[in-house]
């Protein structure tokens, strides 16, 4: 004899009720925890290597680039390579290309090629070259844009063409902010995804005779709103009084130069 | 007749049919030529009372004096590409340039090389005669890195025997007949013209061997066609002229450039030349120097010229022009020895410390020719890169970053850069990676030698020599602008410098390589 005879159908019913209540509190409670350490993970997991000092390029032995294929992974910890949309495993480490669709990861002392002298910082740099027939050269990495954030610097030596710069997909405009002894500082706002877990991507775009190369180093996140560099900012305010002074002064001119077509019969039939 | 060899008291002859001719002493029987030796001859020595012939199926006989067994045939001697005969000796040189053979007297140790590259392989016979101890070459007895150490000649005399050993530094005669191969597509009339075009009007090469090639015109080749198809007939001439091992190949218009092994789609980068293979993979012991007389592509990648061989015949007539002016019977061609006043060498990026192979060019053609004026440019441009050279004078080397660094495509037939002066007789190339493709990329090779290039007409300004790639090869890939350009200065035929030049390379093994222009031009 089993004990469904001493308890009555109903408590039966009732009890398996509360098992499905149960049941579903407990997935739903599973259900919480795993967002919550989705959410947490999500928290944790910041931009890094965002100055590629990370680098410990593996020499990848029967590249057809080899001795000058290196492993994504190892030369570019964190970041994710593309040409186009297709994802590369491979980059070169001292050799970039010369009209291709390429990554390559400047070291220390590297020279070779024209307007490339080492990295801009420390040990390493980044050079995005958009191939002069394929498609753009892109690093891209998912992560968390700090929550005070308003602005996105990083340093380059600029290529002749676009450098893209997209979060979450949205390209996004950037400006010149200042200047160092051997690159450019480049501001960007970015407060809208403060606090955001984005892709961010920087994409060298392709033509351009294939030279359309881009030196980045030191990427940061700022909790300054972006402003031009004075000398730029002084230069284009200079340049807007000049402009309205021009335009004054032309107005003017062409103000007496309307009175005198009025007086000028005057003036004639005085001279008579 | 085409060969005299002389012994001692008779004479051997050559006759170009193939048939020997003897007369003088005879005390031995030398002048009694054996059947075997009586046709398809291609080579004979005369030594001491003996004789050596070499026939087209690359085997020796031997007759005359054999007081020191020196008409005592090695076993298995095939393959043999030269001969030579001493006073009692004898010496073979096979085809793969790196097997010499040596039988007969050894009282002066003759058959002995005390100095060799590691790679040569010296057999004495009779087996009674031991090789000394060996010294290999420890020094770097070329300046050039060419890898493929092979001896080129040799020669016997009395007691004492010589081997020549190849090296870009030494400029060898050339025989066109065994030396020169001209490749062209039977599948495209305007390459058989051209070839055709060459053969008859270029001095000093109408010897030269000629195979036609079955395959198709694109400038890109499958990898199963390039090894069933293109090679293999490669092979088979080789195989059917065992006494001809040529060092310089010359690609005539419409044959393949590249092979389609590793093409990435995205990025047009890994496809090896056809030279380059050719060069080091049609056969394990033959390296030749491969250029190309290819300055127009196909018909539907043609885009500077309404026919499709203007721009090879216009280079050709340049030659005869040039040769015109040379010495009568020059096989190597050189604007200097006619007068030719272009002294000037255009560098970009020299002394601006930003491309150090520049600089070491500029260094390199001083180096060769201390009467040569280098000019370099230095500063930088809107963009950061180093600034063009772009209206020059008497130009006898030109070396750019091109479009690469944000010259226009076009820069070379627009106007954008201009020569002046004597400015039609100079070698060039540039660091565009797809300046070697009949097809669109940057600026191609073919816009080097346009009619209007440079700002010239009538092909006025186009160089006689340029080293391009048909692919990506980085940078760290081209061909070594110091080398190249230095080896040009100090004389040495087109060929060899641009070869030397792609050995050193920057590092890369440079799949990608094509010479382009005749193999025997000089500065």
């Amino acid at each position: 004899m089993g004990t469904q005879g001493i308890i009555s159908k109903p408590l039966v019913i009732l009890l398996q009720k509360n098992k499905i209540i149960f049941m579903k509190i407990y997935k739903i409670n599973i259900w919480l925890s795993v967002v919550s350490f989705m959410f947490l993970s999500a928290r944790a997991q910041t931009l890094t290597n965002l100055d590629f000092e990370q680098a410990n390029p593996v020499i990848v032995v029967g590249s057809p680039y080899y001795p000058y294929a290196v492993t994504v992974a190892s030369a570019l910890p964190a970041w994710t390579v593309s040409y186009g949309i297709s994802p590369q495993t491979q980059i070169t480490f001292n050799s970039p290309a010369l009209g291709s669709t390429w990554v390559t990861l400047i070291g220390t002392g590297y020279q070779g090629y024209p307007g490339i002298q080492g990295p801009i910082d420390e040990n390493y740099s980044v050079l995005l070259q958009g191939g002069v027939t394929a498609s753009a050269a892109s690093i891209s990495q998912t992560g968390l844009i700090p929550g005070s954030t308003q602005s996105l610097l990083f340093e380059a030596k600029p290529g002749p063409g676009p450098l893209d710069i997209s979060i979450d997909g949205q390209n996004i405009p950037y400006m010149v902010v200042g200047t160092g002894a051997n690159y450019t500082l480049y501001g960007a706002d970015i407060s809208t995804w403060a606090g955001d877990t984005e892709q961010l991507m920087f994409s060298a775009l392709e033509g351009y005779g294939g030279g359309n190369n881009w030196l980045i180093d030191d990427i940061s996140f700022s909790t300054t709103a972006v402003a031009p560099e004075p000398s730029v900012f002084a230069l284009t305010a200079i340049g807007g009084l000049l402009f309205g002074a021009r335009k004054w002064f032309v107005r003017c001119r062409e103000s007496l130069e309307h009175d005198k077509t009025i007086v000028s019969p005057l003036v004639e039939q005085s001279d008579r | 007749m085409t060969a005299i060899s002389a012994g001692d008291y008779f004479t051997l002859a050559l006759r170009s049919d193939g048939t020997l001719e003897a007369f003088g002493d005879n005390s031995y029987g030398q002048t009694n030529i054996p059947a075997a030796a009586t046709t398809n001859i291609v080579s004979m020595a005369a030594g001491g009372g003996h004789c050596l012939a070499l026939n087209a199926a690359g085997n020796v006989i031997a007759w005359g004096l054999n007081t020191s067994g020196q008409t005592n045939l090695p076993s298995n001697l095939n393959n043999v590409i030269a001969v030579a005969a001493g006073g009692a000796h004898s010496v073979a040189l096979l085809n793969d340039r790196v097997s010499l053979y040596a039988w007969g007297d050894n009282s002066k140790n003759q058959l002995q090389m005390p100095f060799r590259p590691s790679t040569v392989t010296v057999t004495v016979t009779p087996s009674t005669n031991s090789l000394p101890a060996v010294t290999n070459f420890t020094t770097n007895y070329q300046t050039n890195s060419y890898p493929s150490i092979a001896v080129k000649l040799i020669a016997a005399g009395g007691n004492h025997t010589m081997a020549a050993i190849l090296s870009p530094l030494v400029q060898y005669q050339v025989d066109v007949s065994k030396d020169l191969l001209l490749i062209y597509n039977t599948n495209s009339l305007n390459s058989s013209n051209v070839c055709q075009y060459y053969l008859t009007h270029r001095p000093m090469v109408s010897n030269a061997n000629v195979l036609g090639i079955d395959c198709t015109t694109n400038s890109v080749i499958g990898p199963l066609d390039y090894t069933n198809v293109f090679l293999q007939q490669v092979n088979i001439w080789l195989s059917n002229n065992p006494t001809k091992r040529p060092l310089y190949v010359v690609l005539c218009q419409d044959l393949p450039q590249e092979v389609s092994i590793y093409t990435n789609v995205e990025t047009s980068i890994g496809d090896p030349s056809v030279q380059y293979q050719l060069h080091y993979w049609a056969d394990q012991e033959w390296h030749p120097f491969v250029t190309a007389i290819n300055m127009n592509g196909t018909s539907g990648t043609n885009y500077f010229s309404s026919d499709g061989t203007n721009d090879c015949i216009a280079y050709i007539d340049k030659l005869v022009s040039m040769a015109s002016n040379n010495p009568p019977g020059t096989l190597f061609i050189s604007g200097t020895a006619a007068g030719y006043s272009n002294i000037n060498w255009y560098i970009d990026e020299s002394g601006s410390g930003e491309n150090p192979y520049a600089d070491s060019a500029a260094h390199a053609i001083t180096n060769a020719d201390p009467t040569a004026t280098v000019f370099g440019t230095a500063g930088t441009n809107l963009f950061g890169l180093p600034n063009h050279s772009t209206h020059d004078t008497n130009v006898a080397g030109y070396y750019t970053c091109g479009s690469d660094c944000t010259f226009d495509v076009n820069m070379f037939v627009n106007t954008n850069v201009q020569f002046f002066g004597y400015s039609g007789w100079f070698i060039i190339t540039t660091l565009d990676s797809f300046d070697g493709q009949r097809r669109s990329g940057q600026a191609s090779f073919l816009t080097w030698f346009a009619s209007n290039s440079f700002g010239g007409t009538n092909y006025s300004n186009t160089p006689i020599g340029a080293a391009t790639t048909v692919e990506e090869p980085f940078s760290s890939g081209k061909v070594a602008p110091d080398v190249y350009y230095g080896d040009w200065a100090a004389g040495k035929p087109f060929a060899i410098a641009v070869w030397a030049a792609h050995a050193k390379g920057y590092g890369n093994p440079g799949y990608y390589f094509q010479a382009v222009g005749d193999p025997f031009a000089k500065k």
